[in-house]
């Protein structure tokens, strides 16, 4: 900044020229930053609980997908990763959904049925 | 080291007859009871059937919840009241609607008596021979369910909705019997 308040000083550059250039800039490089993430195309994927099964059982995303779990049981179900032991979602009810944003593949199973699984497998 | 791997399939062996034994009884009490009297169940005794087979797995794992002391066992127990319960309710719903009152059968008091014994039984047990009681009468008694429901109780059903909620709840039926044969091999 030293060298442009010398340059508004020795009146090599107006002040009002360089806070108009400044924000221009900076207007330009938002948009493009924006344009950046949109570029990103993020998928949103469905996953059906029925039938004591997750519909499709198996599924590829990329990441930074995100996956809604709906149950269409009478019974409760939750989403847990097999490896961890990790639930991921609560206890859903019928008709509850739960959303999850993918940042890695994983198997998954149901945490109160473990004969019911799935996989999520990153294919980019 | 072969000793230990006879003394484990003897033990799986035994495991498996006792299974396939009570599995056979359960079986062949429910087949002659609906059968003895060459009676058709009707609607009203399918209802009866349903909500008394939900009722007495509920019934079993609130003894299992406070008897057991494995983790597993009890979970599995928790699970098999929260889903009896759901699909008892449901059940209930639609009965109701429908305007079928329940109407008790022969099928009915058998396994009434057959679960007052097993109750009985569960009661004086504890530790792992209470879990390995408890644990094969749910694969015998799930096995049993499962072939009535798709044997008897969906053919007879004339309800279209009561035949649709029976097909229904059979996936829940089979994946607890999943779920207590995976226990049940590691007991």
């Amino acid at each position: 900044m030293t060298f442009i308040s010398q340059l508004i000083e020795r009146r090599c550059i107006d002040k009002y020229v360089f806070l108009f250039i400044l924000t221009v800039s900076l207007t330009l490089a938002s948009c493009f930053s924006v344009a950046g993430d949109s570029n990103k195309k993020v998928t949103h994927h469905r996953v059906l609980i029925s039938g004591f099964e997750f519909v499709p059982d198996k599924l590829q995303v990329k990441k930074g997908d995100s996956i809604t779990w709906v149950n269409k049981d009478i019974a409760p179900h939750n989403v847990m990763m097999s490896n961890y032991n990790e639930k991921i979602s609560p206890n859903l009810l019928t008709d509850e959904e739960f959303t999850f944003k993918i940042t890695s593949g994983f198997d998954y199973e149901c945490g109160l049925h473990p004969s019911m699984i799935g996989k999520i497998i990153i294919s980019d | 080291m072969l000793f230990n791997k006879v003394t484990t399939g003897t033990r799986a062996l035994t495991k498996s007859i006792f299974t396939i034994g009570i599995s056979a009884c359960l079986l062949i009490s429910c087949a002659n009871a609906s059968s003895d009297k060459k009676t058709a169940l009707t609607d009203a005794n399918i209802a009866a059937i349903v909500v008394g087979a939900n009722n007495i797995d509920i019934s079993a794992g609130k003894i299992a919840l406070q008897r057991s002391k494995n983790p597993e066992v009890q979970k599995f127990a928790q699970t098999m009241i929260d889903d009896h319960t759901a699909v008892l309710n449901s059940a209930v719903a639609l009965v109701t609607r429908l305007g079928v009152t329940p109407v008790n059968n022969d099928l009915v008091t058998t396994l009434a008596k057959q679960s007052s014994d097993h109750e009985k039984n569960l009661r004086s047990l504890s530790g792992v021979a209470f879990d390995k009681s408890y644990i094969d009468h749910e694969v015998a008694y799930h096995q049993a369910v499962i072939g009535v429901i798709e044997n008897q109780l969906i053919p007879s059903a004339h309800n279209k909705e009561l035949k649709d909620t029976l097909i229904s709840v059979l996936p829940a039926f089979k994946a607890h019997l999943k779920h207590c044969q995976m226990i049940q091999s590691n007991i």
